[in-house]
């Protein structure tokens, strides 16, 4: 019959197609790893996450395979297969779900406490995080009563422990995603979410908000420095210092600059008196920090003097006004004295 | 083929020269010539705009899809502009979803229902039509927003806050809530009308048990439709309420949720998925079956599953909330849920893959669609358990893991068997072949292309993209992931270009058929192609599931006229109404011929919706006044008296002309119109509700509301008005004049003392709407209420005005019933308003 | 062969969905008393238990025993139609054969319905209320 025929070559391409793409994704691919990467976890959260994809992952493809199997079987055979019997549909269809399913529901459902909270001990450290667009206002809590040591786009946390994140929002919905770290919680407006983050390896990783927030939720990223407690113990009490009074000329010219330039309308620098804003970040050491434009670029005096000149060439329909009058001399030395803020 | 070349030709040559009656048939369905060709109203044509139409707009979000692809092709791509992106995914997702997939697969259901169910038109062609024109003009509207720059661009979700005023301040969002709206009436339109077509218009013989798949598919998609968009409609409202008069639902610094919206959307939109997969899962059982060469394993099975995989869909929307904060143990049902979906479509893969078995498959191109289906399909599936799964959701809820799981289930799952559709069914429409070797290609092209773009993509959402950007950083590992699925989504746009070229090319030099040309054994495959408008020269009595297989010579019985309707006597068009379980044969349907009405209606409809995108409100209203009179008009034509009692259907049986109550198909309509109406009700209630458990502390008590009398007389008046409206319905039936008119203007009078009454208190209360979510939910809720009784009136007015010229008599009283029906339904809503606002929480 | 006839019971259209009706609203039953017991933090107790605990408990056990009842006697429905078709009574095939049809139907749905809810009831058992 000519269509046994038809049908064998279509069955060699449909092999041959799907070798074809499981080659291209084993060789495209490339490495599962990077610092914003579920499949290479750095806290308990993400690992447990990690175990069940792969298990979960491994038992799709046996699926599909079965599947694929039974289908392509049923072109190639010369006539009507025993197989094709209401028998399969019971046991494919209905036995067989049940059963996996059960497992998979009830492991399922095991999972994922701490990152609720379900071991009631309190966290020692708890900072809050509220999402703005198109950044993040990053708070630290020692104790439920201390005041908090306020900071932006930078998130960092002792390894080992478990920390409280209490999240919300100013204006509208976003999202905290930590892939390395754990999943992602939802800053909802006139809510306060709280979750446990726990990171188990030093180092830098990157997160980036997941829930669409309108122009700018692009580049709404942020980096996540996870050091051993001596680091952050060192850290912490850096972070809660005010800012350095610059002693050198240049840098004074630059601090004139920031204040003449009315930026404390909008960004508060402890221990400066006309930098009390708040609508954007506060930059009392926004020198130390990775990135600038919430992981928008590099942080150095460049890119600095180029953000504040024109953020909107770096990130398009940000909330920053642009600062184009000043003369260079004055720009490099606001852009200094910005760096200086360690 | 089941049939030699000569032998049809003979049977078709034996149509000259035509009986009277034959004559007489030809002409009730004629189609208009020329431009009239848009006042005709028949399925066959209404069905092929509609299926047009939404491929044009597959075609469109297509374009949008490869700009976006364009875009992510590299790192930090500067080819579009984030202003420009945020519109391109949004409209997107947007055309994709409302303006191809829902309507699309109406459309293939008004073109094949009635050959497939043996009748010969659905009962309310006009309404079908209205719904096209609705369609066409809305989305067009939706879309040539794109073209303006003012294309809505908070997403296909549009969640408030972002999608509210202070950060939406355009007309973008208006164009997206009220020119979708627009557009959803006609799915509403058209679920209700599926839903009477397929119950009660099939060809005698067909019972429920022998109803084909697809039929089965429709029909549960069209309940979960008049479900589903209620809820939508409500949000939808809400949100423009908000935005326009600044009434709180959503906006959280004066007690309103945004997570409402969310609730609401995905009682919408988690349906909807199904809304759009479940007939293409009822076109691969047709596919499957029809190229395995044998009937479908496990029928009863499959028709199982297609009912279960409906209602449990209602029951998952907040697995697209599982990151908002709600309690674990509520994620938990849901997760429960979006596992036990899995078990009934897991039969129906299980169905297909037995009858593929047991049966002696023929690779043709529609089967070659269903098995890139299946691969695409199933893949798909499976990464749907994983994400119902709580904390992997939480890690890859918004990132490209689930683009590509959504992708996987959409186009696996609805546009693969739409091409298998195309190839299968395209002979019914054109009477030619599509070419099978072009076929080939298309498939191979499309199948590559989908799996090359999108499998990465897993992936990609693993590595930590997240979704809805409009570029990346280059050192994040994504760069040659992105680059891989750019160029398959390029390889799967140049299979659809290879399609468009045979669909061009076929209908020039496409081999010509005449009969059935896959050997099916379905009723859509009894009468020659290409489709004539009445389909079939007679009616058949049918005495199985794929009557074609199982009696051999129904086609020429049914050619020749043996069946039933071979004549159309009045020169009116005709169908067959039969029982919605047994199929006997128990009326005539007259049915409406060409019209420009709906076309008409729709453009009107269209300017209400203008005006209100446009703010201009005063002028709004005006136009919805003749949009009401163009529809109390257009209801004035029907459900006349017949001229005769008893015709006959066609080999000795009489059947009546008209059937009352109950048994009217228009009083199953409105049945199904207020299912709809009460599905946007209880969205109401459910908003009132919901603030109360979001705000547990604030929830304020009106002074007004803590008096009981208004309750207890609203109450009073509700319930004594339906006695009245019950006691003129029974007395219209022993035919007392004065006794109708007695109970029907008590009624009335009833009525409009409550509006009287109720309307100034709640006024003059201590509400304002713009304060607190507390008083914007009492507002809709009553406002709501009050609008109901309102057209309650006026629908008492139309029966006292039908009663008076003679259209309603004793024994001719649908108009009488529905009027009571919608009366009844008020009533019950009322109380339910009442009980809710006055005394709840207690 | 036995051409004797019996009335077959009457089964209506609507009958099919009802386990998933009565799983539909169990299903919102719960999720409702779980979200009130979260919003308010509801802290009464009936007889020694959590009132909320319990009512979910009730529930699962009600929707559990009704959908049974409606699976059992589909499937004896279902029984008895196979048995008049076995008995091949001409002029009541095409009747038995609808009944055969809409009661496995119900009875499958049964199934699936009483599948989901163990699901949800397990649930219950497995995760701590309001985390």
């Amino acid at each position: 019959m000519h269509n046994g025929w038809q049908a064998r070559t279509s069955n060699r391409a449909l092999g041959r197609a799907a070798a074809l793409v499981i080659a291209m994704l084993s060789t495209g691919c490339g490495s599962l790893e990077g610092i914003q990467s579920a499949l290479q976890p750095q806290g308990i959260s993400a690992q447990s996450i990690a175990t069940v994809w792969w298990i979960m992952f491994w038992g799709a493809c046996a699926i599909l395979l079965l599947v694929m199997v039974l289908a392509i079987y049923a072109l190639r055979r010369p006539k009507p297969s025993r197989l094709g019997h209401p028998y399969l549909i019971i046991g494919g269809g209905l036995v067989f779900p049940i059963v996996t399913l059960t497992a998979l529901l009830t492991y399922g459902l095991s999972i994922g406490h701490e990152f609720h909270g379900g071991a009631a001990a309190p966290a020692p450290l708890r900072i809050e995080v509220i999402g703005k667009r198109w950044w993040w206002e990053v708070r630290y809590r020692n104790g439920p009563s201390a005041t908090p040591i306020v900071s932006a786009n930078e998130i960092h946390l002792p390894v080992g422990v478990p920390v409280e994140f209490a999240v919300s929002t100013s204006d509208v919905i976003h999202s905290l995603w930590i892939p390395s770290l754990a999943g992602k919680i939802d800053m909802v407006p006139g809510k306060v979410n709280r979750v446990r983050i726990q990171a188990d390896t030093p180092g830098v990783y990157r997160g980036q908000c997941a829930e669409y927030c309108g122009t700018q939720h692009t580049w709404m990223a942020f980096y996540v420095v996870a050091h051993t407690p001596d680091e952050f113990e060192a850290w912490l009490a850096n972070e809660q210092r005010h800012a350095r009074v610059p002693s050198e000329a240049f840098l004074q010219r630059g601090r004139n600059a920031f204040v003449d330039a009315g930026c404390g309308a909008c960004h508060r620098i402890r221990g400066v008196e006309q930098a009390f804003g708040a609508l954007g970040p506060d930059l009392t050491h926004v020198g130390s920090r990775r990135s600038l434009g919430a992981g928008t670029i590099d942080n150095h005096v460049g890119t600095l003097a180029g953000w504040i000149a024109d953020s909107h060439a770096i990130k398009p329909g940000n909330l920053m006004p642009p600062f184009a009058a000043f003369d260079g001399e004055t720009l490099r030395a606001l852009a200094a004295y910005l760096e200086s803020l360690q | 083929m089941s049939e030699s070349r000569p032998a049809m030709e003979r049977r078709l040559a034996s149509h000259t020269p035509l009986s009277e009656g034959e004559v007489r048939l030809r002409k009730a369905w004629a189609r208009p010539a020329g431009i009239g060709i848009l006042s005709e109203v028949n399925n066959t044509v209404v069905g092929r705009y509609i299926i047009v139409t939404g491929f044009a707009f597959f075609l469109l979000g297509g374009i949008l899809a490869l700009l976006i692809r364009t875009q992510l092709i590299v790192p930090e791509n500067t080819l579009i502009d984030v202003e420009l992106f945020n519109q391109l995914f949004t409209m997107h997702g947007t055309t994709m979803m409302f303006l191809f997939a829902v309507p699309i697969m109406l459309g293939f259901a008004v073109y094949l229902i009635p050959q497939m169910l043996g009748s010969r038109d659905l009962p309310f062609p006009r309404l079908s039509a209205y719904g096209f024109w609705c369609y066409l003009i809305g989305g067009l509207l939706v879309f040539g927003s794109l073209f303006i720059g003012a294309a809505p661009d908070s997403g296909w979700f549009m969640y408030p806050p972002l999608s509210s005023l202070p950060y939406s301040r355009g007309i973008n969002t208006d164009i997206w809530l009220l020119g979708l709206s627009f557009v959803e009436i006609s799915s509403l339109v058209a679920a209700v009308e599926m839903i009477v077509g397929i119950l009660k218009v099939r060809a005698p013989g067909l019972s429920i048990n022998r109803m084909p798949i697809f039929a089965w598919a429709v029909l549960v998609t069209a309940f979960m439709i008049v479900f589903a968009f209620p809820p939508l409609l409500a949000a939808d409202i809400m949100l423009e309420l908000e935005r326009a008069f600044g009434w709180v639902f959503f906006d959280a610094t004066r007690n309103g949720d945004p997570l409402l919206w969310q609730h609401l959307f995905w009682f919408f939109g988690h349906p909807e998925v199904y809304i759009i997969f479940l007939p293409a899962a009822g076109m691969v059982s047709m596919i499957v079956a029809t190229f395995a060469r044998r009937p479908l394993m496990g029928h009863t099975w499959v028709v199982m599953a297609l009912i279960a995989v409906g209602f449990i869909s209602f029951g998952l929307w907040v697995h697209h909330m599982f990151a908002t904060g709600i309690p674990r143990l509520s994620l938990s049902f849901f997760s429960a849920a979006s596992m036990a979906v899995a078990i009934p479509t897991g039969v129906q893969v299980f169905a297909w893959l037995a009858t593929l078995l047991g049966g002696r498959p023929w690779l043709k191109p529609p089967l070659l669609f269903i098995y890139g289906f299946l691969f695409i399909f199933v893949l798909g599936g499976l990464t749907g358990v994983m994400i119902a799964l709580v904390p992997f959701d939480w890690q890859v809820h918004d990132s490209y893991f689930i683009v590509a799981h959504l992708h996987y289930v959409l186009i696996g799952g609805m546009v693969f068997p739409l091409f298998a559709a195309f190839y299968y069914w395209m002979p019914l429409s054109s009477g030619r072949m599509l070419s099978e070797r072009l076929g080939r290609w298309v498939f191979w092209l499309m199948f590559l292309g989908f799996n090359i773009s999108f499998l990465p993509m897993h992936l990609t959402g693993l590595l930590g993209m997240p979704r809805r950007v409009y570029t990346y950083p280059a050192e994040m590992g994504w760069n040659t992931l992105n680059l891989i699925s750019t160029l398959g989504a390029y390889l799967l746009a140049a299979g659809v270009l290879v399609f468009i070229i045979d669909v061009i090319r076929h209908h020039r030099s496409g081999e010509p058929v005449v009969h059935n040309p896959w050997n099916a054994g379905t009723l859509d495959w009894l009468a020659p192609v290409p489709f004539q408008p009445w389909t079939f020269f007679s009616v058949p009595q049918v005495h199985g599931r794929y009557p074609v297989w199982d009696q051999a010579e129904l086609p020429g019985e049914v050619d020749r006229g043996e069946h039933f309707l071979a004549d159309a006597p009045a020169e009116q068009r005709e169908t067959l109404i039969t029982d919605m379980v047994s199929a006997k044969p128990l009326q005539v349907l007259r049915i409406p011929g060409p019209t420009w009405l709906p076309l008409i209606a729709a453009v009107i409809t269209s300017a209400f919706f203008l005006a209100a995108i446009a703010h201009l409100y005063a002028l709004a209203l005006v136009i919805a006044a003749v949009v009401l009179v163009i529809f109390i008009g257009w209801a004035w034509m029907n459900a006349r008296v017949p001229p005769v009692d008893q015709v006959d259907a066609g080999n000795g049986v009489m059947l009546p002309l008209y059937l009352g109550g109950v048994h009217s198909h228009s009083w199953l309509g409105l049945f199904l119109g207020l299912l709809v109406d009460a599905t946007l009700f209880g969205s109401l209630l459910f908003t009132y509700f919901y603030l109360w458990t979001a705000w547990p502390d604030a929830w304020p008590s009106a002074p007004f509301l803590e008096a009981r009398l208004p309750m207890v007389v609203g109450l009073v008046l509700l319930l004594a008005s339906s006695a009245a409206m019950a006691y003129a319905k029974r007395a219209n039936q022993r035919a007392q004049r004065s006794g109708f008119w007695l109970g029907i203007i008590t009624a009335f009078v009833f009525g409009v003392a409550f509006l009287i009454y109720l309307i100034p208190l709640f006024a003059r209360a201590d509400l304002d709407p713009t304060r607190h979510g507390f008083d914007a939910s009492v507002w809709a809720v009553m406002g709501y209420h009050f609008f109901h009784v309102c057209i309650a009136l006026l629908l008492a007015g139309y029966s006292m005005a039908r009663v008076v010229v003679g259209h309603l008599t004793p024994r001719h009283d649908t108009d009488l019933r529905n009027t009571a029906l919608f009366w009844h339904y008020t009533t019950g809503t009322g109380i339910l308003a009442l009980l809710a606002v006055f005394l709840f929480p207690f | 062969m036995a051409t004797q006839t019996r009335t077959l019971p009457h089964i209506r259209l609507i009958t099919p969905v009802i386990p998933l009706v009565i799983w539909f609203g169990y299903f919102s039953l719960v999720y409702g008393l779980v979200a009130v017991d979260c919003a308010f933090q509801v802290e009464q107790e009936w007889f020694g238990m959590d009132a909320i605990g319990l009512l979910n408990l009730l529930a699962t056990i009600a929707a559990i025993a009704l959908i049974g009842v409606v699976a059992g006697l589909a499937f004896r429905r279902w029984r008895l139609a196979r048995e008049v078709l076995a008995r091949g009574v001409e002029e009541q095939a095409a009747e038995a054969d609808r009944l055969r049809f809409l009661a496995l139907v119900t009875l499958l749905l049964g199934i699936l319905s009483l599948v989901a809810t163990f699901w949800i009831g397990g649930a219950m058992l497995v995760v701590p209320q309001c985390t």
